[in-house]
């Protein structure tokens, strides 16, 4: 668990992430379900930031600017993402994940994986789906 | 004989060893041989790249597998018009310990292709390889899967397959005691997954041979055109890792080397080592796949059961290509749905409502594997390793047959709706909207890919201009160097090749342990 503040940077990928997956709304077949979760995001963010090697963590860092920057490409603003309104950033989203450039729809589908790989380990999201909660990775290996 | 040593993550001075054979790679391939080698008494170093995981060290959530299993944290992409994900493990056992396991003969026609028309070598006739892959099976508690070991998701695609007269069958796997816990991506949680990190390499430790995880061959030594040894450097298996840099090792095998790295790996390494042959690196092959994900009215939770229980071979003639069930952990499901934002999160709502089919294609496609030229950012002695391959329009377009086949099973069954995960259709097609997946774009773009099922790079066969590896395996024009993995495989099986693989190595090293001098 981490236990410095968030750094700038994890706080707005974490509320891009929770743009790319917000709380579902309930439906006939199942209940509502949480989004993603800021403080489980934050924890992700510095695993993430010390596990991955730098090709992918630059690919991340590259998806989030693109997603902040990029509503002129999906006519939703001029402004960054962010600052868009609820329902026009929910647009922005859904246009950038089916956009006709191949990079964008790439881009966006490296957020939806980071975003799921926070929310699918939320013990929250897994006890209302009917799934045991992840035990901690034990980050070992054998040494003898 | 005594127990043999496993030597981990090491600093300081350059260890020297010495063994018969030095085997570089512990995945199907490398550890089948390492334990025939090992058992007929030759000494044995086994090197692998990654870290040696038991079941009580696997990761649990997929970004725990990225992290400690997967090779180059799950990034692993074939380069082309799209970008391919590649599924491939570096760690002790390889890509064996976060496979589903499935286990499948293989074909005659397969073995008589090769003999036709790349040159087999004759110990690896068909009653050989049925009698390597009879001994595996009982090695590694091989069993159809049955009862509750099958799920939801695996009897509905077996009773829409054989509603409709087609052949369906449940797999065989080596996890024989499968608790159907639906994590085979993450290494087995309970040890029923009989992969070579919790069989074969042991036994090689117990016999006294040696095993260096966390060891990256950087290149094959030579004398001459004789292959003398391995030489790498260890890595340290935590990324955040800030001590010293890992030693230097030294291998002398004074029989030989035997080259385990994978179609991905082993071609790289041999160009590295000076090896020159005009088809190393080319002829890389694979089965890409696509999914379809059907929504079903009543609860069909994806994640209780095997990973993948069901298959059918019915198309491997017609369409070339197997239908087979799939799970997808929770953590990746989002990857795989279409949309961002709210209409996403209403989609995983109904996960515990889904069932995911795959088709997978015996592709026509040929690529390239090669080494970069740049180090990798961490100074590491090895370098990344490229991989550019793209399904052609004729793979697409059987691709896209399997997928309306399987749109249409989904609907047999009883879904309501599907997903087809096909950028230009919509993200949810009703029964009278199967159509629109016949005539979805033969742009590889358009679809939501997976590469598994890796072969060729150093392909088989008996000319040394279009081949690497002559008919018994040993590359052409070298001395005592041999490749016993997948990257030998000259053609696409149509079947699972783990199973293949083990042979192949096990009947080579056989050949090897019986020969009086190297």
């Amino acid at each position: 668990m981490s236990t410095n503040a968030p750094t700038r940077w994890q706080r707005t990928t974490t509320r891009v992430l929770q743009a790319i997956l917000p709380p579902s709304l309930p439906t006939p077949k199942s209940p509502a379900l949480p989004g993603v979760d800021t403080k489980l995001c934050h924890d992700f963010l510095t695993r993430y930031r010390t596990g991955a090697p730098f090709l992918p963590r630059f690919a991340f860092h590259l998806s989030v600017a693109v997603f902040l920057l990029s509503p002129p490409l999906t006519r939703t603003g001029l402004r960054p993402a962010l600052s868009l309104s609820p329902d026009r950033l929910q647009l922005h989203c859904e246009r950038l994940a089916g956009h006709r450039i191949y990079l964008l729809r790439q881009l966006t589908l490296m957020l939806k994986t980071m975003a799921g790989l926070v929310w699918g380990a939320d013990p929250e999201v897994r006890t209302a789906l009917h799934l045991a909660p992840y035990p901690p990775d034990p980050t070992t290996w054998r040494t003898d | 004989m005594t127990k043999g040593e496993h030597i981990s993550y090491r600093t300081g001075a350059t260890i020297e060893l010495e063994a018969d054979y030095a085997i570089v790679g512990s995945g199907p391939g490398g550890s089948a041989a390492a334990a025939i080698l090992s058992r007929a008494g030759h000494s044995v170093a086994l090197c692998e790249a990654g870290a040696w995981r038991d079941t009580p060290h696997m990761p649990a959530s997929v970004f725990g597998a990225m992290r400690d299993l997967f090779s180059d944290f799950g990034q692993l992409m074939a380069r082309g018009r799209a970008m391919i994900p590649i599924v491939q493990a570096t760690c002790v056992g390889g890509t064996g310990v976060i496979n589903s396991a499935i286990v499948v003969r293989t074909p005659e026609h397969i073995l008589q292709d090769w003999k036709q028309n790349h040159g087999l070598g004759d110990f690896l006739t068909p009653q050989a390889v049925e009698r390597a892959q009879t001994e595996i099976e009982s090695e590694l508690n091989v069993a159809p899967m049955s009862g509750d070991q099958l799920g939801r998701h695996d009897r509905l695609l077996i009773q829409a397959l054989q509603s409709t007269g087609r052949e369906a069958h449940p797999t065989t796997r080596n996890a024989g005691d499968c608790q159907g816990s639906g994590s085979c991506l993450q290494g087995c949680p309970t040890g029923a997954k009989r992969t070579g990190n919790l069989t074969w390499v042991p036994e090689v430790l117990e016999a006294g041979g040696l095993i260096l995880s966390n060891a990256p061959v950087s290149r094959v030594s030579f004398q001459g055109a004789t292959a003398t040894g391995v030489q790498g450097q260890f890595q340290h298996p935590d990324r955040s890792h800030t001590g010293p840099r890992g030693a230097t090792f030294r291998i002398r095998a004074r029989r030989g080397v035997l080259i385990a790295a994978s179609a991905t790996g082993s071609a790289p390494l041999l160009q590295r080592s000076g090896v020159r042959l005009p088809a190393l690196g080319r002829g890389f092959r694979a089965h890409p796949g696509s999914s379809i994900i059907g929504v079903y009215p009543d609860r069909v939770d994806p994640l209780i059961g095997t990973t993948q229980g069901a298959s059918s071979l019915h198309h491997t003639q017609d369409l070339r290509l197997k239908l087979e069930s799939l799970t997808l952990p929770l953590d990746l499901l989002p990857s795989r749905l279409a949309g961002a934002g709210q209409n996403l999160a209403n989609s995983l709502a109904e996960s515990s409502h889904m069932a995911m089919w795959v088709a997978a294609i015996n592709a026509d496609a040929t690529g390239t594997v090669r080494s970069t030229r740049l180090p990798t950012l961490r100074g590491g002695p090895y370098a990344k390793n490229i991989v550019t391959y793209q399904p052609t329009t004729s793979d697409i377009a059987r691709l896209r047959s399997g997928c309306a086949i399987l749109a249409r099973l989904h609907f047999e069954a009883g879904a309501t709706k599907i997903l087809p995960g096909i950028h230009g259709l919509p993200t949810e097609l009703s029964p009278d909207q199967v159509h629109l997946i016949d005539n979805a774009p033969l742009d590889n773009r358009a679809w939501t890919w997976i590469l598994s099922h890796l072969f060729g790079t150093c392909p088989l066969g008996a000319d040394p201009t279009n081949s690497v590896v002559a008919p018994d395996l040993h590359v052409h024009g070298r001395r005592n160097l041999h490749v016993v993995d997948a990257s030998a495989i000259p053609t696409t099986l149509g079947v699972n090749p783990q199973h293949t693989i083990q042979a192949i190595a096990r009947l080579t090293a056989e050949r090897l342990a019986n020969t009086k001098s190297p």
